[in-house]
């Protein structure tokens, strides 16, 4: 049994050999034929000859650079769906590694937030009058977006889902304006409440007759990874409950660590938006 | 603009989807959200009525958020 390889097929000579063998042969009958009729008939089968030689070497050239050019694009093209698999391959562990890290960023930011609430001593406040909120900024919809809210309070914990909180009112418009802002002074009566909130945060008697948690104290922390990225803040129902200095150096090393895992987040949100489609 | 949001199979609200997904998740849509209204926007004349155009976010797809949008009244440009 003869082994074939078919690499023999595939390459690039094969092709114009076999041309110029079919040329070779044409020319070999052509001069078979001359000899055969020169005696009887006067044509100038050297020239038919000459002619036939040039255009058989023009055609194998011809064919020689098609199939070259046809062996290159071959090799360019599976180059290229090659490269294509594993950027395919790539992106879908990078998408699925995305959506997991997205679940571990909030694993870790409320993990981030129950422990600065210990820190806090939280726990010690049988009231339970304070809340920690991560609010992210949101560039598509120049907004905040609640990210993560503790308290010990359940009624206080709970997250309005998907209330956008403009960003220049309130505590943390403040905040966002000038990195940081503390306000204790709002142990008040009602009225004398209500018209702070609007002198002072720009908030409606409506805004602040929703608000879950009437606090007395603002603590409000600007959070930053190369660009500005959200707010973390503390609210306390005492108005004395934390100290100006204290609570700061308290709260900076945890939006520090909140700043990576947002900055993470707005990566991913990126990449969300780079690889979308939107069509009609 | 009316938004439904395809996940795991079944469409859903974003009122829907806030109670099945987390905040970091919900962020993300939210996000992606904002710019698909903001670039279809774009397309459209300013001040019109963009009520009437519906858009169904596919979450499931393995390549990434993908809109598709219907705009029953032509109001916006193809371009």
């Amino acid at each position: 049994m003869i082994k074939f390889d078919t690499k023999i097929i595939e390459s690039r000579w094969v092709s114009p050999t076999l041309d110029l063998l079919l040329y070779c042969s044409t020319i070999y009958a052509s001069i078979i034929i001359e000899n055969y009729y020169t005696s009887e008939e006067k044509v100038n089968f050297g020239e038919i000859n000459a002619i036939i030689v040039f255009l058989c070497i023009g055609l194998a050239v011809f064919k020689f650079v098609l199939r070259v050019c046809e062996v290159k694009y071959k090799e360019s093209r599976g180059l290229i769906e090659g490269r294509l698999k594993t950027i395919n391959d790539k992106y879908s562990k990078v998408n699925s590694l995305a959506v997991r890290q997205g679940r571990n960023i909030q694993n870790s930011i409320d993990s981030l937030l129950e422990n600065l609430g210990k820190e806090l001593s939280f726990e010690e406040q049988d009231l339970k009058i304070d809340r920690i909120t991560l609010f992210a900024y949101q560039k598509s919809t120049n907004s905040f977006f609640v990210l993560s809210r503790w308290s010990l309070n359940t009624r206080y914990a709970q997250i309005n889902s998907l209330k956008q909180y403009p960003v220049d009112k309130g505590c943390i418009g403040k905040a966002w304006e000038h990195g940081w802002w503390f306000d204790n002074s709002l142990n008040l009566d009602t009225n004398d409440y209500n018209q702070y909130q609007l002198n002072t945060y720009g908030l409606s008697l409506e805004e602040v007759a929703a608000m879950s948690m009437r606090s007395n104290m603002y603590a409000t922390l600007r959070i930053r990874n190369k660009v500005f990225l959200g707010i973390l803040a503390i609210e306390s129902i005492n108005h004395d409950r934390f100290e100006e200095p204290r609570i700061k150096e308290q709260m900076t090393p945890i939006a520090n660590l909140l700043g990576y895992l947002v900055y993470h987040l707005n990566g991913i949100s990126t990449l969300a938006k780079n690889e979308a489609s939107i069509e009609g | 603009m009316e938004f439904i949001f395809r996940f795991k199979g079944k469409e859903y609200t974003i009122n829907e989807l806030s109670s099945l997904i987390e905040r970091t998740e919900l962020f993300l849509v939210e996000d992606f959200r904002g710019y698909v209204e903001q670039t279809l926007a774009k397309k459209a004349t300013p001040n019109a009525d963009l009520s009437s155009i519906k858009v169904l976010i596919d979450m499931d797809s393995e390549s990434g958020f993908k809109a598709k949008y219907t705009d029953p009244k032509g109001l916006l440009k193809s371009n």
